[in-house]
């Protein structure tokens, strides 16, 4: 009968829009937010036209932008990787903790990190102090190019390592077992287990790098001094904020999204994993371990990896924590830049959410109603917001706008949007592998049951996906606390964030007070991590 | 003559103590249930594991003191035995030089490897790209060039499918004829080792339950 049909087909299909909607509505916003951008810029720069790619300056820009994401990339990887072989052959005394604070550096400002470096590769930094007591000069090293590196390497070689060393340590335990019974010595163990290891992963941790390096903003503005040493990034902030030649910021985004977008591709292509060995990970230690050759070289990499890396990380704590920059507490504009960053973070938390959750749910729905072609294409949107120049989406939308609404309220609503269109890939990245394995675990019984829709959300998945979901809100919502990005374009007295109070504090050579600013944005992010951890992640603190 | 006395290790979940013996250039099975302690046995032996009290003798010399790779033994488990990115002929020779520098002579070593188990011609193959049953035959290839009478199998047979299982069982014991081994062979089907198995031992809860000759 007609009538009993009849629930069964509409409950198909209310599954079929359940699945589809939550990405779809993601997907549609971002496409037109870029459109409305993009017509918004045209409209004041007033069509397009008379931009030479192959201008001299471009070329400069570009050339500049592509030696020092290469350079960054290359040292990264180049300690980075040695650290992670280290980590894995030793145990000891805070290793683990070890292994938290270098996650910790990926959700660090840029601006607090840029910070930390000044006051130790500075004119008047610890390394120039130390060389004047034994009567040398170090001069003024660290504008352009060595600074840049210095803060890259600070931030991705630890995040390479990191990357390193989770595939490193889950190599199944097999492999330690056969290397022992064979008695493999430390040089094979590195030639034949580590090595393979190591080149299959190297292409996608350095295309992350060389992205993210390519991309750099921040430290580019802070620690480039001068036009001579420019990210495309920075010169279209550049030609956003000073120029006001809107054609060629539209002209370099261009130009940036291009290459990314190449470079991205190309190397997708590169990184072909083999079938994963799905066996138990390795409890049984490493045979490699006692050696005296693998002994003497992971020291002498602890001890490059610490010298590079640990003063800069002390500086932030001594320089937040020095008398003269407690002044600052007393000051208004810490209080508004305080208020400033929550308006701007909460809300660019859950906009990153709703995106990245929505396009990782239709992503999984695609997969698993048997579309898997079409479920590249959210995983391709995400991406292009991580490409995507935060600059023109923020000032293209104010042109489009200003006529409509008041330009001083603008800012408090497109800073935290851009944020959060920013962050949602992290979200993406985070909630898409756990939803697709809660997915492939119960789509046949949740199928089989007819659970679906919301129902199969809360029941199912969430349990699953709780604690990818607390982390990725808690990254995105940090992120956008310790952005410094399209707030300087917006940014001024009446709205201002932490980061942005840093880089003016920093600006008129206010460090103290700079510094105490940077530690109270790092209580303010670790309280964060804290609360969302705790309430969403579920995670019982005993 | 190989002599566990007394071995035994504890864990906060569970301990284990072994007493028994297997013939030289016999083919001892091991049998009994699964979590029953059957690999813990075999582990301690090779050495992955280090027992808290006990001894293992093989032939009169004491092997708790040596290494795993020093031990007179080779050892072959269910699977995982091959290392996935090198191809069958590199983890043959791994068993030759465990730095795979090999020279001309050790080459032909492992193309004799190879065809004494049926294998001649896939040296070039990955282990992906060879059936369960010959990775399983690859293993037992390396363990025969290792040349240590000694041969340690770890449910060898069982992720294979009954016919394959019968086969493998037969070409282990027939190695062992030629070569002189002493097989101690643990065995999830007791009933596959019928006719192969010279003596049996059952292991139930971490201890020896029962021999049979």
């Amino acid at each position: 009968m007609a009538a009993g049909a009849r629930p069964v087909s509409m409950g198909w299909r209310r599954w079929g829009i359940a699945g589809w909607l939550p990405g779809g509505a993601a997907a549609l916003a971002l496409v037109a937010l870029y459109a409305l951008a993009v017509a918004g810029l045209l409209g004041v720069a007033g069509g397009p036209g008379g931009f030479d790619p192959f201008d001299p300056y471009v070329l400069s820009i570009l050339r500049f932008s592509l030696i020092q994401a290469g350079l960054s990339t290359l040292l990264s990887l180049a300690l980075g990787a040695p650290l992670a072989l280290a980590l894995a052959r030793r145990q000891f005394p805070g290793r683990d903790g070890l292994i938290k604070a270098m996650a910790i550096g990926f959700v660090t400002p840029v601006i607090v990190a840029v910070l930390g470096i000044v006051a130790v590769h500075g004119r008047a930094g610890w390394l120039n102090q130390g060389l004047g007591l034994i009567g040398l000069d170090g001069g003024t090293y660290l504008y352009g190019l060595p600074g840049i590196l210095i803060a890259h390497v600070f931030f991705n070689a630890p995040l390479a390592a990191r990357i390193f060393l989770q595939t490193l340590q889950a190599q199944p335990a097999a492999h330690w077992r056969l290397a022992a019974g064979l008695g493999m010595p430390p040089g094979a163990i590195f030639r034949l287990i580590d090595w393979p290891v190591l080149r299959r992963e190297a292409p996608g941790i350095a295309a992350l790098i060389f992205l993210l390096c390519f991309t750099s903003f921040a430290t580019v503005l802070t620690l480039g001094g001068g036009p001579a040493a420019q990210t495309l990034e920075v010169a279209i902030y550049q030609a956003l904020a000073f120029e006001l030649d809107f054609q060629r910021a539209l002209a370099l985004s261009a130009v940036q999204i291009a290459l990314c977008l190449l470079l991205t591709l190309g190397l997708s292509a590169f990184g072909t994993r083999p079938a994963e060995i799905d066996a138990p990970v390795a409890e049984i230690a490493r045979p490699d371990r006692a050696a005296p050759a693998t002994r003497l070289l992971d020291g002498v990499v602890f001890l490059i990896a610490a010298v590079i890396l640990l003063p800069p990380a002390l500086a932030i704590l001594l320089r937040g924590l020095s008398l003269q920059g407690f002044s600052i507490l007393a000051d208004p504009n810490l209080l508004r830049a305080t208020l400033g960053s929550l308006q701007v973070a909460i809300p660019a938390g859950l906009i990153a959410l709703l995106i990245g959750f929505g396009l990782a749910w239709t992503a999984r729905h695609a997969r698993l109603s048997g579309h898997p072609h079409l479920a590249r294409l959210p995983a391709l949107i995400a991406s292009i917001a991580l490409v995507a120049p935060p600059f023109v989406l923020a000032a293209g939308l104010f042109a489009a706008l200003v006529g409509k609404a008041n330009p001083l309220a603008l800012g408090p609503v497109l800073v935290p949007l851009v944020n959060g269109i920013m962050a949602a890939p992290f979200v993406f990245r985070l909630v898409g592998p756990a939803l697709d394995r809660a997915g492939e675990r119960h789509d046949r019984l949740c199928r089989g049951l007819g659970i679906r829709g919301l129902a199969r959300l809360i029941w199912i998945d969430w349990p699953a996906i709780r604690r990818a979901v607390g982390m990725g809100l808690a990254i995105a919502t940090a992120f956008s606390l310790g952005d410094f990005g399209v707030i300087a374009l917006f940014g001024g007295q009446d709205f201002t964030t932490l980061p942005h109070l840093v880089y003016r504090l920093m600006g008129s050579y206010r460090l103290a007070e700079a510094g105490s600013t940077a530690l109270v944005l790092l209580l303010l992010i670790g309280l964060l991590f804290w609360l969302l951890e705790t309430l969403i992640a579920g995670r019982r603190h005993a | 003559m190989l002599e566990i006395i007394g071995l035994r290790l504890e864990r906060p979940d569970f301990s284990v103590q072994y007493d028994m013996i297997a013939p030289d250039g016999g083919f001892t099975a091991l049998v009994g249930p699964s979590g029953g302690g059957k690999s813990t046995l075999i582990d301690l032996i090779a050495g992955f594991l280090a027992p808290s009290a006990g001894r293992i003798r093989f032939r009169g010399q004491d092997m708790l003191p040596l290494a795993p790779a020093d031990r007179p033994l080779s050892v072959v488990f269910q699977e995982h035995n091959l290392f996935p990115h090198l191809t069958l002929a590199q983890n043959l020779g791994l068993g030759l030089d465990p730095a795979l520098r090999l020279s001309a002579e050790q080459r032909r070593v492992v193309e004799d490897g190879l065809q004494r188990v049926g294998l001649d011609g896939l040296g070039a193959r990955l282990p992906e790209e060879v059936s369960g049953g010959q990775r399983q035959r690859a293993a037992l290839a390396r363990a025969l060039i290792r040349r240590r009478p000694l041969l340690l199998l770890d449910e060898p047979v069982s992720a294979l499918d009954q016919a394959m299982r019968r086969d493998m069982l037969g070409l282990i014991d027939q190695l062992r004829r030629e070569e002189g081994l002493t097989v101690l062979c643990s065995i999830h089907t007791p009933d596959d080792a019928i006719g192969i198995a010279d003596h049996q031992v059952e292991i139930r809860e971490g201890r020896v339950f029962s021999t049979k000759s």
